[in-house]
């Protein structure tokens, strides 16, 4: 007999709830039809009641991709595993499990991605407003690489992301939303390795979708990190009816022509320059800090280019992104048409526009930029090796319980922990967090029905 | 096995089991009391019960009630023929106690509650209380006979229920809540 049916009439929650109560084994796969009519599949395993993984996109290698994305896999050992999983046929590993077998990556690099993958999965599939259900008993995790979160642990943390979701994406509105660098920011910029490894790959032109998929790292934490940003003012949501900085930059110094009795020239925006910047792995820690350090000097001077634009339209000395006169908004807003559209927009944009022959261009005032691959995420917790009944206590107050499986130690979270072993699993013990107090709001629960 | 803090919206989940002879009423208990549509894997008979019910719950039946934001109480009800009594334990695990839901009118059944009620009573040693179902009253003769047949003292609450009314399984369930409060109230004043 299978466990089937539909969210809208048993929650997501409840189902969890009930396989780890059961502590079933198998695969729990969700499907829905979206408004748009698009289709969407995931699945959340189970093991011993215990979730060792799932996806919101069963189309998609989420846990392979988030490690493409943190960089600790390299061109080889992805196309060795790819090849393997491949040959395999039907009963195949997944890839992320060829690549803990074979060496490629780290164990506890890999069980702290795979945790990360099923909370941010878990929180996308929690999202799903409606859909349908079905769990498969005793199907296996073809990407079980050791990891094992207790059920409760997950749907608290999703629930706690809900709350902070609602605020988040009041600033970043939508997947598709596009966000680009300020050229002027009202303070030196501090920002964290990982805000800087995501920083990097805002070009104006990627959305935020866009970054998700580059990253791997799940919506939650790039929108979360994202929001950070333009909270602070590092990073702008791009109005699609507005110009972007460095074209009113452009133009307005190109009105300075005839006054500063310079030649005029018609230049051509590189077709390279225009392109998002492909990526390229930095080889340190070190370096991106010095690559912040060149930033805040070509900031610096961008700065300084565009306060003497500024001061040159004494209306509008306070706001880059307003709009110039009507005739030169239409080359703005070409600027902003959709991605398809852009190289038609920049070849027109390059035939009339004229700049200053040793002026700024859009190369001096955003430089090419290293893109590093997003440094692997930080333990969120202490990683001294905890004693078995720190293990314990941490488990249970936490609800976050890792059992050792396939592959090496069990972790909460990203912290290595372990497992008090003299349990006995045979025998049915009270729940200790029991009193007086839960008893109480019980009997009133039950009275007040 | 251990138990586990099952933390749910941030606050906790616990659990009640609702077990019983074949045909007791448990999943319609359940069905009284759940606030949500309660899932219940049942399925046709095909041995010599059929004569009883046409189906049976072979898994478990499972409800929930929302005490409050913070806490949620699920109930879990077991399948009623002992082919299936491997499920037990683990609808056991981590309960807070159980009823013991017994068929006035099937005296027959009583000797099924018995096997049940040790069974449970060896796996986890948490209060219980017997709801003895579709009797308005419960008379001396027959509280005394289940007392007897099940081995169970004064301090076992032993009541009447009609599992199609919610007030009656409401009553029933905090006659078990009151037999767990009184268990943990002594540890918490001397704690």
């Amino acid at each position: 007999m299978n466990l089937e049916g539909s969210l809208d009439a048993f929650g997501l929650s409840d189902v969890f709830s009930l396989l780890a109560m059961t502590t079933k084994t198998g695969a729990l796969r969700l499907r829905r039809t979206t408004s748009e009519g698009a289709n969407s599949a995931g699945v959340v395993w189970f093991s011993s009641g215990l979730i060792t993984g799932a996806t919101a996109d069963l189309s998609r290698q989420s846990l392979t991709r988030r490690l493409v994305g943190s960089g600790i896999v390299d061109d080889a050992a992805l196309r060795s595993a790819v090849g393997r999983v491949q040959s395999a046929g039907v009963d195949r590993d997944g890839v992320a499990k060829a690549l803990l077998e074979s060496g490629a990556v780290e164990p506890d690099l890999l069980q702290a991605a795979a945790s990360d993958q099923i909370l941010d999965a878990v929180f996308d599939l929690m999202r799903w407003a409606d859909g349908e259900f079905a769990f498969e008993i005793d199907a296996t995790n073809p990407d079980d690489v050791g990891v094992s979160i207790e059920v409760s642990g997950i749907i608290e943390e999703s629930r706690a992301r809900e709350a902070a979701w609602i605020d988040v994406s009041t600033i970043i509105p939508s997947p598709d939303s596009i966000l680009s660098v300020p050229v002027v920011l009202s303070a030196d910029p501090v920002v964290s390795r990982d805000e800087w490894a995501l920083l990097a790959l805002v070009d104006g032109r990627r959305c935020v979708r866009d970054l998700v998929d580059l990253t791997g790292a799940g919506q939650f934490a790039v929108v979360s990190t994202l929001a950070s940003l333009v909270r602070r003012g590092l990073l702008v949501v791009r109005d699609v009816a507005s110009a972007d900085h460095v074209g009113v930059v452009e133009r307005r110094l190109s009105l300075l022509g005839p006054l500063e009795d310079l030649e005029v020239v018609t230049t051509r925006l590189d077709s390279p320059a225009e392109a998002p910047a492909e990526l390229e792995p930095i080889p340190d820690s070190g370096e991106g800090r010095s690559a912040l350090a060149g930033l805040g000097s070509d900031a610096d001077n961008s700065e300084e280019r565009a306060d003497r634009a500024a001061r040159a339209d004494a209306s509008d000395d306070d706001d880059l992104d307003d709009d110039l006169d009507d005739d030169l908004d239409e080359d703005a807003d070409d600027d902003f048409d959709d991605d398809d559209d852009s190289e038609d927009a920049d070849t027109h944009r390059s035939s009339s526009k004229t700049t200053r022959r040793s002026g700024p261009n859009r190369d001096d005032v955003v430089p090419a930029r290293q893109e590093p691959f997003l440094p692997g995420r930080r333990q969120a917790q202490n990683e001294r090796p905890a004693t078995r009944a720190e293990a314990s206590a941490v488990a249970r107050a936490s609800g976050l319980v890792a059992v050792p499986t396939a592959g090496g130690p069990p972790s909460v979270g990203s912290a290595a922990v372990a497992m008090d072993e003299s349990t006995d699993p045979s025998s049915i013990e009270r729940d200790p967090s029991i009193n007086r107090s839960l008893l109480l709001r019980l009997i009133a629960g039950v009275r007040g029905l | 096995m251990a138990p586990r803090n099952r933390r749910r919206h941030g606050g906790q989940a616990v659990k009640i089991v609702v077990t019983g002879p074949f045909s007791a009423g448990k999943t319609t208990l359940i069905r009284t009391i759940s606030e949500i549509t309660v899932l219940s894997t049942e399925r046709g008979i095909t041995d010599e019960t059929r004569a009883q019910k046409a189906q049976t719950t072979v898994a478990m039946d499972f409800g929930r009630i929302s005490i409050d934001r913070d806490l949620v109480l699920y109930l879990f009800g077991t399948p009623g023929q002992e082919r299936f009594d491997f499920m037990w334990e683990v609808l056991g695990e981590g309960m807070l106690g159980y009823v013991l839901l017994v068929d006035s009118t099937r005296p027959d059944s009583f000797r099924e509650a018995v096997t049940i009620n040790a069974a449970f009573r060896a796996m986890a040693p948490v209060p219980f209380v017997v709801a003895v179902n579709r009797t308005e009253t419960l008379t001396d003769e027959l509280d005394s006979a289940l007392r007897e047949a099940l081995d169970i003292g004064a301090d076992v609450p032993v009541l009447a229920c009609d599992a199609t009314d919610k007030e009656s399984v409401k009553a029933v369930l905090l006659a078990l809540l009151y037999a767990l409060l009184h268990e943990v109230e002594p540890a918490t004043a001397h704690g």
